[in-house]
């Protein structure tokens, strides 16, 4: 006989590049202490990791997909919705640990919300497991545009869901036929963060913080970072995106002209645009 | 073959058509030069140069329509009008069976700025050609019979034939300008009002400014492309250019905030601009979102910032008169 496949409610998707260990413990932390009913379970490898292959494949009951033709944080992501089967996803790198109960909630969030098209996430939780960042404010540091914040309204799980102006995309979620996409010239690290969000509200969507929707992300990297985190791909992402979304290019030149010579930020942002800077 | 008195009149509302034609096709390259520009003399070549050509064409038109109504020159008027529409024939023809459409009518056809530019290939070709006949047509017949002028003529006729005649040439000349008018007419009927966000800026009828550098051949082919999107639009954006190595470009390039070129700014009735696109790829989203969603959907350039927990968006370019800054 035939049978219907049926639509599950919510895909966990988890882009992961060489990082077996942190997709080992997200996914087996995922089975052990969530109900995963009617979720989908999803990896897309955006490097190409046997060890990953065999195990989302042979153990974890995952959906396993490869993905190395565009590398870079964002496109892995894109893949993400692209594969996913569910009616919503929830996006988590392959190094975050999502607190338990979290992933009931944010189904029974959907299903209480079925026309909800806003972007939703939830609290960082630091190593401490009880200091939060609910937000990031659109201020640049450290070549990255945005800074941790705590808007008291997210210190109580239980609280109201809030709009906030940006924040991690360490884990994010959305319905997947709500889903903006990052700009698919995006390559490598950076520029994500603040771009989709101004992307959804240019939408007339919301983004906003659910307050126990918290999950920990694994900042430390004794090893290193397995990929290369460049200035010129954090800027030219962040170029691209800026012109993409109509947002002033000043504060993002003014903050790397500060990081490295003038000439050379304008430089890469007149090639990434091809366009022409008018000097000041 | 002798001349009729009612071949005078055919002779003379086929003078009245072929100057109208002449006339509606130099206005519509004069009123939005940058249209035909850029495709008429090809995109490789700068823009300056190109709207001067385009000018000097138009004029050379106006010329044609004049010396077509003359009483004492109407004859040479005819036969150079013939021998202009052979000639766009003949380029029309030619730029059918280019691969390269570099040069020449790239997208169909030109000849009457963006009134035409939906007009396909073949249309266009068939309407000059036909032009050219009606042309050659007159010149034999008007051979050693000057018959009476233009206006003499209309002022025999009574009112209603008169306002008959005039109806009937100006109806003619915008099917010839026009052939997919009926296309446009179907589409405005069918308009439906767009969705409007709370933050979304309203425009209803906005100009569309490319911010540019003359010698740029990446602005010439940008120009181009906005072109032919604004002429597809059924409610027309105003076209305009603006050289940011001028003072006066510079200036209002400042005053709305353009960081780079090329650049393009939607602004509205009220002043408003809409947000900037800077680069080619973000000028194709941008249009191609107003294309999807209508001038209502084009989201202020507004960097998003909290006040005290509430979400403030405002525009960051001042209003002021477009082009001029004042």
């Amino acid at each position: 006989m035939w049978e219907i496949a049926r639509v599950p409610s919510l895909t966990i998707g988890i882009p992961t590049y060489d990082d077996f260990s942190g997709v080992y413990f997200t996914v087996q932390a995922l089975r052990l202490y969530h109900d995963l009913d009617d979720t989908e379970l999803l990896v897309v490898d955006n490097f190409g990791c046997q060890h990953t292959r065999a195990f989302v494949e042979k153990w974890s009951g995952a959906r396993y997909v490869l993905a190395r033709d565009v590398v870079g944080t964002a496109a892995a992501k894109n893949v993400v919705f692209r594969e996913a089967r569910g009616e919503a996803v929830l996006c988590c790198d392959g190094h975050v640990l999502i607190v338990p109960g979290a992933i009931a909630k944010l189904r029974a969030f959907y299903r209480q919300h079925p026309d909800c098209g806003d972007l939703l996430q939830g609290p960082l939780l630091y190593d401490d497991a009880r200091s939060i960042s609910t937000h990031l404010d659109s201020q640049w540091l450290g070549e990255l545009w945005g800074t941790w914040q705590t808007d008291a309204r997210g210190l109580d799980p239980n609280a109201e869901p809030f709009e906030i102006p940006m924040q991690g995309l360490g884990a994010f979620s959305c319905r997947r036929d709500s889903w903006l996409g990052f700009n698919p010239d995006f390559r490598g690290f950076g520029g994500e963060e603040g771009y989709l969000h101004e992307k959804y509200r240019q939408a007339g969507q919301r983004t906003l913080c659910l307050p126990w929707l918290r999950w920990m992300h694994r900042f430390g990297r004794p090893g290193g970072a397995p990929y290369a985190v460049l200035r010129r791909d954090k800027l030219r992402n962040y170029a691209i995106g800026h012109a993409e979304l109509g947002l002033d290019l000043m504060p993002m030149v003014r903050h790397f002209s500060e990081h490295a010579p003038a000439a050379e930020v304008i430089g890469t942002i007149e090639e990434a645009l091809e366009v022409s800077w008018l000097s000041a | 073959m002798p001349v009729t008195g009612d071949m005078h009149g055919a002779l003379v509302v086929s003078r009245m058509l072929l100057a109208a034609v002449f006339v509606v096709a130099a206005a519509a390259k004069l009123v939005q030069v940058d249209a035909p520009s850029a495709s008429v003399l090809g995109r490789r070549v700068p823009l300056p140069l190109a709207r001067g050509a385009v000018a000097l064409l138009a004029l050379g038109e106006l010329g044609l329509a004049a010396a077509i109504l003359s009483h004492s020159r109407a004859r040479e008027g005819v036969l150079a009008a013939f021998i202009a529409l052979v000639a766009f024939v003949g380029v029309q023809a030619r730029n059918m069976t280019s691969a390269s459409g570099t040069v020449g009518w790239t997208n169909g056809c030109a000849c009457f700025g963006a009134l035409s530019r939906d007009a396909p290939p073949i249309v266009a070709l068939f309407r000059t050609v036909g032009l050219a006949a009606l042309a050659l047509v007159v010149f034999v017949l008007l051979r050693g019979e000057a018959g009476p002028g233009v206006v003499p003529w209309l002022q025999s006729l009574a009112w209603a034939p008169r306002a008959f005649v005039l109806a009937g040439v100006a109806l003619a000349v915008s099917v010839i300008a026009m052939p997919d008018l009926w296309r446009r007419a179907i589409k405005l009927a069918s308009l439906r009002p767009v969705r409007r966000m709370s933050h979304m800026t309203p425009l209803a009828a906005p100009r569309v400014i490319i911010f540019l550098q003359r010698a740029s051949p990446q602005c010439a082919e940008l120009v181009a492309m906005v072109s032919d999107w604004c002429a597809q639009r059924v409610v027309a954006p105003q076209l305009e250019t603006v050289d940011v190595e001028t003072p006066q470009g510079r200036a209002l390039a400042e005053r709305y905030v353009v960081r780079g070129v090329p650049s393009v700014a939607f602004v509205g009735g009220s002043h408003i601009a809409g947000r900037v696109a800077l680069g080619r790829r973000a000028i194709e989203k941008l249009l191609q979102t107003t294309e999807r969603n209508g001038y209502a959907a084009i989201p202020v350039s507004a960097p998003v910032y909290f006040e005290q927990g509430e979400l403030v968006m405002s525009a960051r370019a001042q209003p002021g008169c477009v082009p001029c800054g004042k």
